[in-house]
């Protein structure tokens, strides 16, 4: 059937197109909530989460709460935790990190050959720097393939990278306030580490190459938290005309230490689409949660409904959605199920649903092995030639990570 | 031997093992089936059996890698995931440039065609100072920044006003 063959075509395309996207990962656990952490602060140098460097408390978390411990009660981080597994002592104001993680992907597209191949995901350094009240953050890493909107190069494949770089100010004593300027990741959802969720991908929000350059606020207050960032645009994108200006914002109440809810906006303008290559206003509306309903288990759950208007090409009314359980049956083991709703509203299309079971071992300080599989049911939309249809893939993610 | 240099040797040698691993790239296919199917040909002519290369740079497809017919395909409607687009596309450059079309019959790749001269912009990434915007964008930042910068302070006013508040009710 040639409708089936597009589609799986259609469906080996967006696989390769994840996955060359897939080059990179950030460090975001927010199933750390588990452990009565419903912000990010004590933890992270991003006080929304997800990239850049750990604070000394984080790195001590880690140790403690993060990886397995084989037994071992001491209520003491060891020394290991630190930058290089304690071997290069910092000062407090100064903390640096990286990231490398690879792995080897195995996709199966019905009627097509299966595809393996490894993955280089992630090679960054970064650090953040806090004098007095000032602070100032940023990140290099090196991308064998994709992630061109965060290149510093320009070549088509080995590029260097810069993520985030930002300048900012904590307006008061605890870095409740931060005001800050740069690149920065867009505030939007939840800061997961799979990034390629279609709820990161649609709102295009992802922690590795849609950050935007703007100026935000950070704001935290009891229960409260949440940042809203002016954007204007991606620097690292030219013409100017494909760059995207607009807000973006998320607001998070935590009622009690193991529930948080939030939600998130987004509006954009750009003269022509980075993807479409035509004027589009885009806007991405949605709550999330994330609840421990027991201590071993955390939930998380987000929809958004994104909405496109490309001049001469229609609108595009789409949502995607996810939700996800943790489960830590013993320190440093995780086991998740994740299920996905999508559909990016073209004319014609079906809603695409797929499912993850996912492992997780921290097995060593600053080490992780993880395994994914995916099975995908994908909507084509309908042509001229042929109706609609459905492609199925399977997919499986073997990852090493070592942060430093 | 120590057990905490034989865990950071372990650790260091799989470290080592992480940064040596090789990276190679994909290889995907989208669009060959609706050229086929438009043109009625009866398999992909331009670079088989994949066909990516009709329209990328490179089998992998994705942001930047659009060859000239690409582009061109582009400036004429072909938008991702949108196959019918791809075949009005098709369509307009039969009529604009007939010859690219007969090179995608005969089996000649196009983009070798000195006719296939797109107008339409593509993006470029990485830093550069050739190109740049009109200087909008810092501008945009320092007055997004004030504003911010502002509100904190209003904040931060208001916060100090409810914590002296907080304190004197305590006293009392």
């Amino acid at each position: 059937m040639r409708a089936s063959r597009i589609g799986r075509r259609a469906v080996a395309l967006a696989a390769g197109v994840v996955f060359v996207l897939l080059t990179s990962r950030a460090s975001a656990y927010p199933w750390m909530i588990r452990h009565g952490y419903t912000g990010c602060t004590p933890c992270h140098t991003d006080p929304s989460g997800g990239a850049g460097a750990l604070t000394e408390y984080g790195r001590a978390q880690s140790d403690l709460l993060l990886r397995m411990r084989y037994g071992s009660t001491s209520e003491e981080a060891d020394r290991t935790a630190g930058l290089l597994w304690g071997i290069a002592p910092l000062p407090e104001q100064l903390r640096l990190g990286g990231d490398f993680r690879e792995a080897y992907f195995s996709n199966k597209v019905e009627g097509v050959p299966v595809q393996q191949q490894f993955l280089t995901m992630r090679a960054d350094v970064y650090g953040d720097i806090k004098v007095g009240r000032f602070r100032a953050a940023g990140s290099l890493g090196y991308v064998p393939q994709g992630d061109l909107t965060a290149s510093l190069t320009s070549a088509p494949n080995d590029n260097l990278v810069s993520r985030e770089h930002w300048l900012g100010v904590e307006l008061d004593d605890e870095g409740a306030f931060l005001v800050r300027a740069g690149r920065l990741t867009v505030p939007f959802g939840l800061r997961m580490i799979e990034h390629n969720l279609w709820a990161r991908t649609l709102t295009r929000t992802d922690l590795d190459a849609t950050q935007q350059y703007g100026a935000s606020l950070y704001f935290s207050r009891e229960q409260i938290r949440g940042e809203v960032m002016g954007i204007v645009g991606n620097f690292q994108v030219r013409p100017d005309e494909f760059r995207e200006r607009g807000y973006s914002i998320y607001v998070e109440y935590a009622p009690m230490t193991n529930m948080a809810v939030g939600v998130s906006s987004l509006f954009t303008r750009a003269t022509r689409d980075i993807i479409y290559s035509v004027t589009d206003y885009r806007y991405a509306n949605g709550p999330f949660v994330r609840y421990s309903p027991v201590g071993q288990l955390v939930l998380f759950a987000e929809a958004d409904w994104v909405y496109q208007s490309l001049t001469w090409n229609g609108h595009r009314s789409g949502y995607a959605a996810f939700v996800q359980g943790d489960y830590e049956p013993t320190q440093g083991l995780h086991l998740m199920v994740t299920a996905e709703a999508m559909n990016r509203g073209a004319s014609g299309e079906p809603s695409s649903l797929d499912g993850w079971l996912s492992a997780v071992w921290f097995f060593l300080p600053h080490m992780d092995l993880r395994l994914d599989g995916i099975y995908s049911s994908v909507g084509v939309p309908a042509t001229s030639a042929s109706p609609s249809t459905h492609t199925n893939a399977t997919s499986w993610l073997a990852q090493f990570h070592v942060f430093l | 031997m120590d057990r905490r240099l034989l865990l950071f040797t372990t650790q260091a040698l799989v470290m080592g093992v992480t940064l040596a691993w090789p990276a190679t790239g994909s290889a995907s296919a989208s669009f060959p089936s609706v050229v086929e199917s438009a043109l009625n040909l009866t398999t992909i002519t331009v670079d088989p059996p994949l066909g990516c290369k009709l329209c990328h740079t490179s089998d992998s497809g994705g942001l930047g890698t659009l060859s000239r017919f690409g582009t061109l395909m582009k400036q004429y409607g072909a938008m991702p995931g949108a196959n019918q687009s791809v075949v009005q596309a098709l369509m307009l450059v039969e009529q604009s440039d007939k010859a690219l079309i007969d090179d995608i019959k005969a089996g000649r790749d196009p983009n070798a065609d000195e006719s296939a001269a797109p107008s339409l912009p593509s993006p470029q990434y990485g830093c550069s100072t050739v190109g740049r915007s009109t200087g909008a964008g810092p501008a945009w930042i320092a007055a997004a920044l004030t504003a911010l910068l502002a509100l904190g302070r209003v904040v931060r006013k208001a916060k100090t006003r409810e914590d002296s508040q907080g304190d004197g009710e305590t006293g009392s």
